[in-house]
């Protein structure tokens, strides 16, 4: 039987809360979600607190049932033992016995994912070289920080090898340092064509590392794609417009630009040396000869272009949009 | 199965780095070794106490005789030892008839026991005769115990008959080797089935089964609610293990920190008894899978608690109401059962013609009514006390019995003991219709004449009946006593305070140099032309010479002089069956060891009968019924009703046996067919039904982890002590009707129905 493609597959998925012990509430966290997910390929789950992001990979783990759908993983069923065999769960606030060290808590999760003590032994050192441990596993994991307790998580994650890695908000709380090694290990996992499912809302690190993302918003799915797949979905990127800055004063560029279609001009640095002033002008691109004409008259009037680009939206603008549009819609439950 | 065991690996790992173990284990160190300098020590004491003053009565009389000049000349000189202040009370009652308490008495004795000076020749002329004195009253330097041993017989000698001779064997409790309090009247080899079987029961059931289980409780409360941190909760989740085995893996993990303090503790009080007490029972090491069942019960409550409301404490306080709820239903079974089936339960069967009566544990007397299919209470107990008897005096048309205060383990009450005289009701006379309409009351009894001192058994004895009392047998004589009833009406008319007894209603046969002692026991056979006494591991043979019994006969078993045992005897073979020995049969003429019943095994027995023409019928503790021929040569167990739950049994005019069993039922039996000739069932009354189909499942479905400590107690005895007696009377407590093993079953059942739930709820839940 040949293996199916998709890493992840999911369908039609819902999943309500019963929340109250007398007069009972349901809460939609997920609605209708479908979606799936390339073998190889480092996925980005995004979606304000409350999207349902949590729920979907604990649906994925078996963790929670699902009141509606169908999930596969690896192509077995969502949170089979055969399908978490093959996962590496990196949770949410991770927390370790504290009576561990980091070794010992390795050897743990490793034998939980039924490695031999052998097995573990020959991949201890290169895990823990992996995630800069090395020199403080035996130290007990109370006395970690944040960072190394996560970057300890990620190495057991990593321990069984697993074909799907699963991280929960891996960077939630690190300081940049952190968070810069946290992307360094899963840049290392994407080279090594690992199937990443991320799970964050720091939209820098998702832009910096993932192939495709998804957006969720109240239990829905808003949106899917490749990053510029969805930069190009977005309304704004369809407002085409050149942004260039010139030397010279405000005066200087009004004059030039006299008989072109310009939107706005805006000094960026004031001086009263006109040669040091920057201005910066939105040139509408719709039309190509516009943007030369302009380009052209600045250019014999003597201003110098210090700078020129095309403009177009950022993943966070696109996630606010998209996040924005769907609380302003009403809620479902 | 490799994650469970890393599961529970990593629970050891906990343990071990946890506090709260080290905590324990220090605390549970610090318990041994404060018992550790705890010991018995045996020694020399010929203290008085309780059980060895057998007249405390006649020796007061004779003593405060002795102090207006009167009495023997040993008295006298007793009486000249005593302290003064005790002279000044004995004058008093002499002169004022003052009471004086029997401590007192003792404290008084014991006091003589250790003044110098009290040997005279010329009083005591043959002391230096007496084998038990003979060496000490010749050594002039005589040590301390020397003394108490020479006192001692003294005083025994001034007061022979009233006081029971001492073998000096005593035992202290030793704290570091100081003697704690006083010597107690048992060799360590008797003091050491009372430990097995009564104090180290106490101690499981109050310091494990009680404190060290909530304890446990409290401390591991935390277990199961801490594997729902949301952090290390998933991730647990996200590995290749099923939600059930996690859980049930946890709850071993919390079972096995437990077990490591029981095995601790448990291997510590093992060694602890065998080194310091020299009780080396494996039983306290059988308790240590029981305790942890015990554990695992409460445990499995916690856990499900746990479960479902993830917090400690409520984890504590769900399985404190749960153990309160357990306790209460056992409380309310155990009081119906005791007040139902314990007391009310059959100690004595008897017939007469048509009419079949028995005496309850609670000293009831009862008369079987056809009619209601009821024992009918004929004599309410009296504060408890014990029947003797009944007899049926066919002269007399009275039923006699006897009621006493019998104490455990030869513990006297002090209290005399009256003789109660009753008419069998006529139950085929339509006249006579107290008996239909009205429970008897004592109203209705005529009180006899007081029974000699510490009566023991009543028996058949020419045309009256005999009594087996501590310094001889006696047979009531009627006329004398109606003699005594007249005389006493007579002076009571005069205005005197008098003694119940006038004159000797009951006639000694045996010979005043009667020196029998506890244990002791005797068999008379269906002829009456034999008797055999038993008493300290020593047989006697009488017969009868002009109305007396003589002695004829001596002989001796090769059993230790404590040895319990009871026998029964025809014209040519007795019976012996001391406690936990196989029975002995012996020749009567010759009182010699003709065999042993080794079929019969190590057992215990309550009664023997033995019917006229010499057959052998054995009771067992356990309600086992035995026949041997009238020679002693076949001994077999009788199919027949009853067998193995019989409680006494009787033989009636015709050598069919009534055997009581079951409670409350009797069966009239014929040996030969084995069959069943006539029932006693009697029908449930309210409190019967409400126990029986109410109390009793809903205490049977109940979980019982209190229960467990019977099966506790069952391995703590050792097989042994399965009887464990120092007087006769010991040998007639109620027989308790359970299976030490029914509460392992019906507790597992329980623990598997809870974590069943407890699956099924963590595999049904979101986390």
């Amino acid at each position: 039987m040949q293996s199916s493609a998709m890493a992840i597959e999911v369908a039609d998925l819902s999943k309500t809360y019963k929340e109250g012990l007398v007069f009972r509430k349901l809460h939609n966290a997920l609605n209708d979600i479908t979606l799936s997910v390339q073998r190889g390929e480092v996925f980005g789950l995004l979606g304000p607190n409350g999207a349902g992001k949590t729920t979907l990979i604990k649906i994925l783990l078996g963790i929670l049932h699902p009141n509606q759908g169908t999930a596969r993983v690896l192509d077995m069923s969502a949170g089979s033992k055969s399908a978490r065999r093959k996962i590496g769960y990196l949770p949410e606030n991770l927390i370790f016995p504290r009576h561990h060290t980091g070794r010992s808590a390795l050897y743990f999760y490793g034998r939980l994912s039924e490695m031999s003590d052998a097995q573990i032994a020959s991949k201890e050192r290169e895990l823990f070289d992996l995630v800069s441990l090395t020199g403080r596993e035996h130290e007990p994991v109370r006395r970690y920080s944040k960072g190394m307790r996560q970057r300890l998580g990620l190495a057991q994650s990593m321990l069984h090898d697993p074909d799907l890695l699963i991280f929960d908000e891996p960077t939630d709380g690190l300081d940049p340092m952190g968070r810069s090694q946290i992307r360094d290990v899963l840049c290392q996992l994407k080279q090594r064509g690992k199937t990443v499912f991320l799970n964050s809302h720091i939209l820098q690190e998702v832009e910096l590392i993932c192939d495709r993302v998804a957006i969720m918003a109240l239990g829905k799915l808003r949106g899917i794609g490749t990053i510029d797949e969805l930069i190009q979905n977005h309304p704004d990127a369809s407002k085409a417009t050149v942004i260039v800055e010139v030397l010279g004063s405000a005066q200087q560029v009004q004059d030039a630009t006299q008989n072109c279609v310009i939107s706005r001009i805006q000094t960026v640095q004031d001086s009263n040396d006109s040669q040091s002033a920057i201005q910066r002008i939105a040139v509408d691109a719709s039309n190509q000869e516009n943007v030369d004409k302009v380009v052209d008259q600045l250019r014999a009037a003597s201003v110098s272009i210090y700078r020129m680009e095309r403009f177009r939206p950022t993943l966070e603008q696109v996630f606010m949009s998209i996040v924005g549009s769907a609380s302003a819609q009403p809620k479902e439950n | 199965m490799k994650p469970y065991f890393a599961i529970l690996y990593d629970s050891f790992l906990e343990s071990v780095s946890s506090k709260v173990l080290w905590i324990l284990l220090i605390a549970w160190t610090l318990i041994l070794a404060a018992i550790f300098p705890l010991s018995l020590s045996q020694g020399e004491s010929y203290a008085f106490n309780g059980t060895n003053i057998k007249s405390p009565k006649t020796i007061l009389d004779q003593l405060a005789a002795a102090s207006a000049g009167k009495g023997t000349r040993k008295q006298k000189a007793v009486f000249a030892k005593l302290d003064p202040e005790f002279q000044r009370n004995l004058k008093d009652r002499q002169a004022n008839q003052t009471r004086i308490s029997v401590g007192k008495l003792i404290d008084s004795l014991n006091k003589l026991l250790l003044v110098k000076g009290l040997y005279d020749k010329e009083v005591w002329p043959t002391a230096d005769k007496r084998s038990e004195l003979k060496d000490v009253v010749e050594n002039e330097n005589r040590s301390a115990v020397e003394l108490e041993r020479l006192n001692r017989g003294l005083i025994d000698l001034a007061f022979e008959g009233s006081i029971e001779s001492s073998s000096g064997q005593a035992s202290w409790v030793t704290y570091g080797g100081i003697k704690l309090g006083n010597a107690l009247p048992l060799s360590i080899n008797q003091a050491k089935p009372f430990i097995e079987t009564i104090i180290f029961p106490l101690v499981m059931r109050l310091g494990l089964g009680i404190g060290a289980m909530f304890v446990a409780i409290i401390i591991t409360s935390p277990m199961i609610p801490d594997m729902f941190q949301p952090g290390s909760l998933h991730l647990l989740l996200s590995k290749p293990i099923s939600r059930s085995f996690l859980f049930l893996t946890k709850f071993v993990g919390g079972c096995t920190f437990v077990a490591f303090n029981i095995v601790y503790l448990l291997i510590g009080l093992y060694l602890y008894a065998g080194i310091r007490l020299d009780i080396w029972n494996r039983g306290i090491l059988w308790c240590i899978p029981l305790f942890i069942f015990m554990f695992m019960i409460f445990y499995s409550v916690s856990a499900l608690v746990g479960l479902i409301w993830k917090n400690p404490i409520i984890c504590v306080v769900v399985t404190a109401m749960f153990w309160a709820l357990c306790l209460g239903v056992g409380w309310i079974h155990f009081f119906f059962d005791l007040n139902l089936n314990l007391q009310n339960q059959t100690q004595r069967i008897y017939s007469v013609g048509d009419t079949t009566m028995i005496g309850t544990q609670q000293g009831r007397l009862q008369f079987w009514d056809d009619e209601s299919k009821q024992w009918k209470i004929a004599f309410g107990e009296r504060n408890g006390q014990k029947i003797l008897g009944p007899v049926w005096v066919s002269n007399d048309s009275a039923i006699y019995f006897g009621r006493s205060r019998q104490m455990p383990f030869g513990f006297r009450s002090g209290e005399n003991t009256s003789l109660e005289i009753c008419r069998a009701p006529d139950l085929k006379d339509p006249n006579d219709t107290t008996f239909k309409t009205k429970i008897w009351d004592d109203g209705r009894l005529d009180s006899g004449a007081e029974l000699p001192p510490e009566s023991q058994q009543f028996f058949t004895w020419k045309n009256t009946f005999g009594v087996f009392a501590q310094d001889g047998l006696y047979a009531y004589d009627a006329e004398t006593a109606a003699r005594a009833e007249q005389q006493k009406s007579m002076l009571g008319g005069f205005g005197f305070g008098i003694a119940k007894t006038v004159l000797p209603a009951y006639k000694l046969l045996t010979p005043k140099n009667w020196d029998l002692a506890r244990p002791m026991d005797i068999g008379v056979a269906p002829s009456m032309e034999h008797v055999i006494t038993y008493s300290r591991g020593k047989l006697k043979h009488w017969t009868i010479q002009n109305d007396m019994l003589e002695e004829v006969g001596k002989g001796s078993l090769e059993i230790p002089a404590e040895t319990v045992a009871i026998l029964g005897t025809n014209d040519r073979t007795c019976i012996v069956c001391p406690i936990g020995i196989a029975p002995f049969v012996i020749d009567v003429d010759t009182l010699q060891v003709r065999k042993r019943l080794e079929d019969v095994g190590e057992a215990s027995f309550r009664q023997i009968k033995v019917d006229s023409k010499g057959r052998f019928v054995l009771l067992t503790t356990e309600g086992t019924l035995w026949e041997v021929d009238a020679d002693g040569e076949e001994c077999t167990k009788p199919s027949v009703t009853g067998q193995g739950n019989a409680l006494a049994i009787h033989f009636n005019e015709s050598d069919q046996l009534w055997i009581a069993h079951s409670g409350k039922r009797a069966d009239l039996v014929d040996l030969d067919s084995q069959k069943s000739l006539l029932s006693r069932n009697p029908k449930l009354g309210i409190a019967e039904s409400v126990f029986a189909y109410v109390i009793n499942p809903f205490y049977q479905v109940n979980p019982k982890p209190a229960a467990v400590n019977e099966t506790i107690e069952y391995v703590l005895k050792n097989p042994k002590n399965k009887t464990i007696a120092i007087d006769r009377n010991d040998l007639d407590v109620p027989k308790v009707v359970s299976d030490p093993w029914t509460p392992i079953w019906s507790n597992l059942a329980f623990v598997v129905v809870m974590l069943t739930v407890s699956c099924w709820y963590l595999y049904r839940q979101d986390l």
